[in-house]
């Protein structure tokens, strides 16, 4: 025990050693803190350096799919390549651009879709609802359309499909028929009618709010709501108009674009975008279709790609037979379209892109147009041909198909983007593009290898945007107008010759033309005194020669406003006979701001206003007003034929049959 | 709570002094332990037996400081532990320890009178205040806490062999030391 006892003797140290040697408290709070320093500095390096995925995530697990090809494609379009190595390159990069204070890095030359663009500029959206001008073989159908006996008028809040008898003054309404189901309420439909008139076919389309399960990053599932576009064809048996049956029905999970009857055959397009994709269900990624049971998806020998996608939106084409809505073919493009137009062999889509060329300091955009043509006969749709047009097809009036030529106008805009302005705001970023000029061109491409044949570029000034294109009488006429709406022109181009016919000042403000047959064109226009009292409308009729467009005749209706035509450019609203030279539409009858009224409604408020419909003829080198009479309800809406000496109008609110005595 | 106001419990008998003193010096009490003893249990029951010692021991006394108080007290308790534990063949750190004081410390047995263990003490710390800071500080943790050369070297930043030869330097001085004063080795 003696080594122990040594041991004790230690205990002779004095204290103040004894605590000078203390063991020191061990700073726990101080390591736990280096240690989530440490962390943190190498969860930091990780964010630095840990490289981007530079490719698209394995699909194989799918590769037993039929859709194989096209998730493949997906997939691929749907990753978007890395910019930068990692995030300390990104970093870098946004450090050394917001010194230099571009907001966007350059990407040469590169293709964006047109709805992508930003600033002040942006490329139109292709017009809804405007007329092809339609070779007589092809209806793309309206709202109203006369039968044999009757006219049949669908668009009423609730749904209603009116049926009107055709007896002249004893004319009335003989059938209102509810289509069964609640979705296509307040939406307008497309009306076609067999050849035998036995069968109404009517296309609505609608859109659903619906919830689906996907899964978050976390990969667990959850419900989300979602808008779900659908088209739908319903074949109804009108042969006893009284007695309507549903006869069959085709519903499309798509968004609608357009329709067509032509010989015997409803074509149907319409465009489907996926969301949610989930390569596991075909439901994700591929339009549905249900012909008469449930919804499928569109089988993949139908679907067509191109070699490098730029979009994932279908353009979905149908064929269907007119009596019994039998699906004759179908086509799925998965490439996008703004517009369609059908001939009577032939369906063209269009979609804008733009070309990014970087100069100095700007960006100069151009817009360019893919152009796809889809040929089609009795038996289906036939092999796709495509070329890239410069500039845009702003509706499907800006192309026609004569004679185994294609004819195309494309307005054409040259537009600069600053790239150093800093950027302050949004509404900084409005003011960084400028329009440096636009113009228009015209091609002629031959439809079978979509090859162009010969073009004429520059057909405008510069600084008049062309607004709208009527092809008639062998020559092009392009309407341009000032985004303030005082300078306007209107000039032909001969197709023969792609001469540019001079245009002739006038004393008067232009509009749109319309085809009035025999060699005339027709416009509309409204004249204001002021804001708020129009002083007339004014119906001018003109031929065009080599020496260009000339004034045949006008007519001026005083206190008429129909300048819901500057905005609505809904075709099927004039009504025009070209047989008989008739013109008819709605205009508004307004009082004069302190006139006295000319009438009390029921409640006697008084009534500043009346909706009125009017029938002019063009013969024999003059205009004569041939009717002017009350019709209630919008204009845009009003639909009127000529048939056996009587005007029939109809409107959601008002139905007119009314004796008229031509010229 | 400071020292003054632990002590003032004791002297209170209030039971919280034992947790105040628990909470302020029983990693310290419990580290002297271990290093003696080397397993966790006897320290802990060893740190136990301290503030039992220091409840009965305060009062009377009035400790200051009360950290070495305290530490002589565990001190004493783990060598006696570790004497009874020794006898069972168990070895730690001590053991080594042990080996290097009989090289300069006298056998306390040996010192027959109070007078001897005066000038013991007074040998031990004239010598220790002869010492650069450094080596002092080793040469206590060392033989008064008895901790392990390893944790000496890390805690003062030093390699092993540094701290193997200054404490062998100082043994050496301290034995000259004790010679010199006259104390029999």
């Amino acid at each position: 025990m003696k080594n122990e006892e040594m041991l004790l003797a230690m205990n002779l140290i004095d204290d103040k050693f004894i605590e000078e040697a203390a063991p020191k408290k061990r700073n726990i709070g101080f390591r736990i803190a280096m240690v989530a320093a440490l962390a943190v500095f190498l969860s930091l390096l990780a964010y630095l350096f840990i490289p981007f995925r530079s490719s698209p995530p394995s699909v194989r697990e799918y590769k037993d799919s039929e859709y194989y090809e096209i998730i493949q494609k997906l997939n691929e379009f749907a990753f978007e390549k890395p910019k930068y190595a990692n995030n300390l390159d990104r970093l870098l990069s946004s450090m050394i651009l917001s010194q230099n204070a571009p907001d966007k890095p350059d990407h040469g030359n590169t293709m964006t879709e047109g709805s992508d663009t930003e600033g002040s500029i942006s490329f139109e959206d292709p017009e809804s609802f405007s007329k092809d001008i339609i070779p007589p073989a092809v209806n793309t159908g309206d709202i109203a359309l006369l039968g044999d006996g009757y006219l049949y008028y669908d668009y009423d809040e609730k749904g209603y499909l009116s049926i009107y008898s055709l007896d002249g003054e004893s004319s009335k309404r003989v059938k209102r028929y509810i289509l069964n189901y609640e979705a296509n309420a307040g939406v307008p439909h497309k009306l076609h009618l067999s050849s035998d008139q036995k069968t109404l076919s009517v296309v609505s389309y609608y859109r659903s709010k619906e919830w689906i399960e996907v899964l978050n990053a976390e990969g667990y599932p959850y419900e989300k709501e979602i808008s779900v576009y659908y088209c739908r064809v319903t074949a109804l048996d009108v042969s006893d108009p009284k007695n309507i049956t549903e006869r069959s029905s085709v519903v499309l999970r798509a968004d609608y674009l357009t329709s067509a009857q032509v010989n015997g055959k409803i074509i149907l397009a319409a465009s489907y975008r996926p969301k949610d994709i989930d390569f596991s269900d075909p439901s994700t990624f591929v339009p549905m279709i249900a012909t008469g049971g449930e919804f499928e998806p569109i089988p993949a020998k139908y679907i067509s790609a191109p070699e490098k996608l730029t979009s994932t939106k279908y353009t979905v084409l149908l064929m269907l037979d007119e009596n019994d809505l039998a699906l004759t073919d179908i086509r799925a493009l998965l490439s996008e379209s703004s517009d369609i137009c059908v001939t009577a062999e032939s369906i063209y889509t269009t979609r804008t892109l733009t070309a990014e060329q970087k100069s100095g300091e700007n960006t100069i955009i151009t817009p360019y147009t893919v152009i796809t043509r889809i040929p089609y006969s009795e038996n289906g749709f036939g092999r796709v041909a495509a070329n890239t047009l410069e500039g845009q097809i702003l509706s499907h009036n800006f192309l026609a198909e004569s004679d185994g030529v294609l004819y195309a106008v494309t307005k054409t805009s040259l537009v600069s983007r600053h790239n150093k302005l800093p950027i302050y705001s949004c509404c900084m970023c409005m003011h960084r593009e400028t329009l440096i000029a636009t113009n228009a061109n015209i091609y002629r491409l031959d439809p079978q290898s979509m090859e162009i044949l010969s073009t004429a570029e520059d057909l405008c000034r510069i600084d008049l945007p062309l607004a709208s294109v009527l092809y008639a009488n062998g020559y092009a006429h392009l309407s341009l107008s000032s985004s303030d709406g005082k300078s306007e022109q209107n000039l032909s181009v001969d197709l023969n010759t792609f001469t540019v016919l001079p245009a002739k000042p006038s004393e008067k403000t232009s509009s749109v033309p319309f085809d009035l047959g025999g060699g005339y064109i027709f416009t509309i226009r409204t004249e204001y005194e002021s804001f708020k009292n129009p002083k007339e409308t004014v119906v001018e009729v003109f031929m065009t020669d080599d020496s260009g467009q000339s004034s045949v005749a006008s007519l001026v209706i005083p206190k008429a406003d129909c300048s819901y035509w500057d905005w609505i450019r809904i075709d099927e609203c004039i009504c025009i006979d070209r047989t008989l030279g008739l013109i008819g539409f709605g205009i508004e009858r307004k009082q004069y701001e302190g006139e006295e009224p000319d009438g009390y409604d029921a409640d006697g408020y008084p009534e500043f206003s009346e909706d009125r419909y009017l029938l002019l003829q063009f013969k024999d080198g003059s205009l004569s007003l041939l009717l002017d009479v009350p019709l209630a309800g919008s204009n845009h809406l009003k639909r009127a034929f000529y048939r056996d000496g009587y005007l029939y109008a109809a409107t959601p609110d008002d139905f007119i049959a009314v004796p008229v005595e031509l010229k | 709570m400071d020292d003054q106001k632990i002590i003032e419990l004791y002297f209170a008998r209030a039971e919280q002094a034992i947790r105040e003193t628990e909470i302020k010096y029983g990693g310290y009490c419990f580290l002297i332990a271990h290093n003696i003893l080397s397993s966790r249990e006897d320290a802990e029951e060893c740190v136990n037996d301290t503030y039992l010692n220091a409840w009965n021991s305060i009062p009377p006394n009035k400790p200051n400081p009360l950290k070495t108080f305290l530490g002589r007290i565990t001190r004493n308790l783990a060598i006696n532990r570790y004497i009874k534990n020794h006898a069972k063949m168990r070895s730690g750190e001590a053991d080594l320890i042990l080996e290097e004081v009989c090289e300069f410390i006298p056998d306390p047995a040996s010192a027959t009178s109070l007078c001897d263990e005066y000038a013991l003490k007074a040998a031990i710390n004239s010598f220790l205040s002869s010492l650069p800071k450094k080596a002092r500080i080793i040469f206590v943790r060392r033989y008064w806490y008895l901790t392990p050369i390893s944790r000496i070297a890390r805690e003062l930043s030093l390699n092993e062999n540094s701290v193997k030869v200054t404490l062998h330097r100082t043994r050496i001085a301290f034995k000259a030391h004790l010679e010199q004063e006259g104390i029999d080795l």
